[in-house]
């Protein structure tokens, strides 16, 4: 069955082909939900929205562009959604710090922890974190979309980078101290 | 080993293949939850539903009831009776001058070789027929026998004497190549008195079913004050449907932006027509008599409206047609016995009224089994046997609710509902000897009648516009026939199969 027809499917409520849609995309928004998200139970519950609101709106969604990024842009909202009910971005703008490039060494580092330093993140980090780099947002976008100034976005990413490279370096220098 | 990168190609590449599936626990959350809201959206609709079925059903019971017992066709009964007896005084009188009138019915019948014969037998009649009784038109047959027998005495004709004016009597038309030695007098001799006797019973019974009718009437108008009052009370409950159902409406407009409301569907249906009681609409003596119905065609298309993802609203319009034939009938050309031999209806047939080919015939058909009961010749067994086909057709206009039970790829639905059948085919054939004629056509038929429906049909989506139906429906004729005999309750069975586009 084509993507279109279990599209229009899931439009007439038919089970099976919810069933069907949710087989196919569950992993990728899983995956994106995890970034998103604090914890893996708070993932579960981001993606669990993101399929309901996916399933009662999907007539809105009219064959225009790519039904995945239609999909993935409903998971964000949701995983937006989220702290904004919970008002986290009232927080007052930090002073802007210096957007530096981070050089750190590439090799085997694990995926797994590089998703559990994402997840550690404090929330606004994260978010802007994840929208910038892993999802392509320009700062103009993200500032919207978190209804925060262009300049918080840009601080809230340098001050990403910054923790992440900390713990990425003390991951290594444990990896090495072990292996010493 | 150590290349430098940006921490953000770092996080890019890593997560560029990351995919983990998450656990089953959140597809069932995810299912329940939909599921909730699909019930949650359901429950003003089933009122909705039940409302409209309830309406359609009380509807049908108003109309059916209006129209049974208001009904308007009972004074003019009464008035065909009297005009009946006008036309046979009439008639009574024209055949004292016109002797000869009651010949052998539409003498295309008659095979050609038979002509000469027949009008032979056509003359001596005239000689005989002094006093002869003209068959008014209401009934007719039309029947020849090869019978070879010399039975003179069946070929005769009734002789009535012409005092008798009253008398609704069937004359038989026959072309029976026997020979002619027709001794008619003996048979005159069937007095007044017997034919008398005939009358009055006749005259009595008209008037016992004038005065039931009368009374009928009056019941009827009680019953239908009451119905009125029902239905205001109705109405009332209605506007409260009525506000749930707007309330419905607006909670289910953004839901259902989508849905493709109007479909129409073009169908042809075989179909069959049979009645659930023994009975015949043609005549009382019929009512025992085994009938069968050749499986028919109807063809029509139909609308329908979706209210929701389950209900929809249909109409439509269908032609069909139907034969219903009375087996085991014999041609008789012989009134005098006929008119003992039919003791049930006096040797008419109740509801047939006479084609023009066939107007000045003097037939008869008689059910083989009400003869078999008589004490008449035997030579009435070698009679050869036919048939009596019934043909009538309607344009039907049904109006329906369907209720979609299964609303999946394959999906399953039910409806129920009633039809409005307008009369447009009303023919009566004779077959005999392989034989069929046209003699006439059914004078108890209505123009307007009804049925209810109840159906049940199975549907498969082969696009998402194009839907294949396949829908056996039962549908119970109310109305159809104003004077049945026996319990006759008519009803046909069809299976409608087709496409439907949706859109």
């Amino acid at each position: 069955m084509s993507l279109k027809e279990l599209i229009n499917q899931c439009k007439e409520k038919d089970a099976n082909a919810q069933g069907q849609l949710y087989k196919q995309y569950a992993s990728k928004l899983f995956s994106l939900c995890l970034k998103y998200s604090k914890n893996y139970v708070e993932a579960e519950d981001n993606l669990q929205d993101a399929f309901v609101t996916i399933f009662n709106k999907i007539e809105q969604y009219k064959q225009k562009g790519s039904f995945e990024g239609w999909m993935k842009r409903i998971a964000i909202n949701t995983a937006l959604q989220r702290y904004r009910q919970i008002g986290v971005f009232n927080i007052i703008d930090e002073n802007a710090i210096e957007d530096v490039s981070i050089e750190i060494d590439n090799d085997e580092i694990d995926l797994d922890f590089l998703l559990q330093i994402i997840q550690n993140l404090p929330d606004r980090y994260r978010l802007v974190f994840n929208l910038y780099v892993m999802d392509g947002f320009s700062h103009n976008e993200i500032s919207k979309m978190l209804d925060i100034s262009t300049g918080t976005s840009k601080s809230n990413l340098a001050r990403a980078r910054q923790i992440l490279k900390q713990k990425i370096e003390n991951y290594k220098a444990n990896l090495n101290s072990q292996s010493l | 080993m150590s290349d430098k990168k940006h921490i953000d190609r770092i996080f890019q590449e890593k997560f560029k293949d990351f995919d983990v599936m998450p656990n089953d626990a959140v597809w069932e959350g995810i299912e329940a939850r939909l599921e909730k809201k699909k019930k949650k959206q359901r429950i003003i609709p089933i009122w909705w539903q039940l409302g409209g079925v309830a309406a359609a059903i009380v509807l049908m019971f108003t109309v059916g009831n209006m129209l049974i017992n208001n009904n308007p066709d009972t004074p003019i009964i009464v008035d065909i009776d009297k005009q009946q007896v006008e036309d046979t005084t009439k008639n009574n009188i024209d055949n004292a001058s016109q002797k000869g009138s009651t010949q052998i019915a539409s003498e295309d019948i008659i095979d050609s070789n038979e002509n000469n014969e027949s009008s032979t037998v056509n003359e001596e009649e005239k000689t005989s027929q002094k006093q002869l009784y003209k068959s008014n038109n209401k009934e007719d047959v039309v029947a020849y026998q090869n019978s070879t027998s010399e039975k003179s005495k069946e070929n005769t004709t009734n002789l009535i004497s012409k005092n008798n004016n009253k008398n609704t009597i069937e004359t038989i038309v026959a072309s029976t190549n026997s020979t002619k030695s027709i001794t008619t007098d003996n048979l005159q001799i069937k007095s007044e008195s017997e034919i008398n006797e005939i009358i009055n019973s006749s005259t009595k019974s008209a008037t016992t079913v004038a005065s039931t009718e009368k009374e009928d009437g009056k019941a009827g108008e009680d019953k239908v004050s009451k119905i009125l009052k029902e239905k205001e009370t109705k109405e009332e409950k209605g506007q409260d449907i009525e506000e749930a159902i707007a309330e419905a409406k607006k909670i289910n407009e953004e839901e259902e932006k989508e849905l493709r409301r109007w479909s129409i569907s073009p169908n042809v249906a075989p179909v069959y027509f049979n009645s659930l009681g023994q009975g015949s609409s043609i005549d009382a003596q019929f009512n025992d008599n085994n009938t069968s119905s050749d499986i028919s065609m109807s063809y029509g298309v139909k609308g329908s409206y979706a209210v929701n993802n389950r209900l929809k609203v249909t109409a439509g319009i269908n032609k069909v047609s139907f034969n219903n034939t009375t087996n085991d009938v014999i041609a008789l050309s012989d009134n005098a016995f006929s008119s003992r031999a039919s003791n049930s209806s006096n040797g008419n047939l109740e509801n047939v009224k006479l084609s023009n080919s066939v107007n000045h015939a003097s037939l008869m058909l008689l059910s083989r089994s009400s003869i078999s009961n008589n004490t008449v010749s035997e030579a009435i067994n070698t009679l050869q046997t036919g048939n009596l086909e019934q043909r009538f057709g309607f344009i039907e206009i049904p109006l329906e609710v369907e209720y979609r039970l299964v609303d999946k790829k394959l999906g399953v639905n039910l409806s129920g509902g009633f039809s409005t059948l307008l009369l447009n085919e009303n023919e009566i054939f004779a077959d005999v000897n392989g034989q069929s004629t046209q003699i006439g056509e059914a004078n108890n038929l209505r123009d307007t009648s009804f049925s209810a429906n109840f159906g049940v049909g199975v549907d498969y989506s082969l696009t998402d516009k194009i839907n294949i139906n396949l829908e056996p429906k039962f549908k119970y004729q109310i109305n159809t026939f104003n004077n049945t005999s026996g319990d006759f309750r008519p009803f046909f069975i069809g299976v409608y199969t087709g496409l439907s586009f949706k859109f």
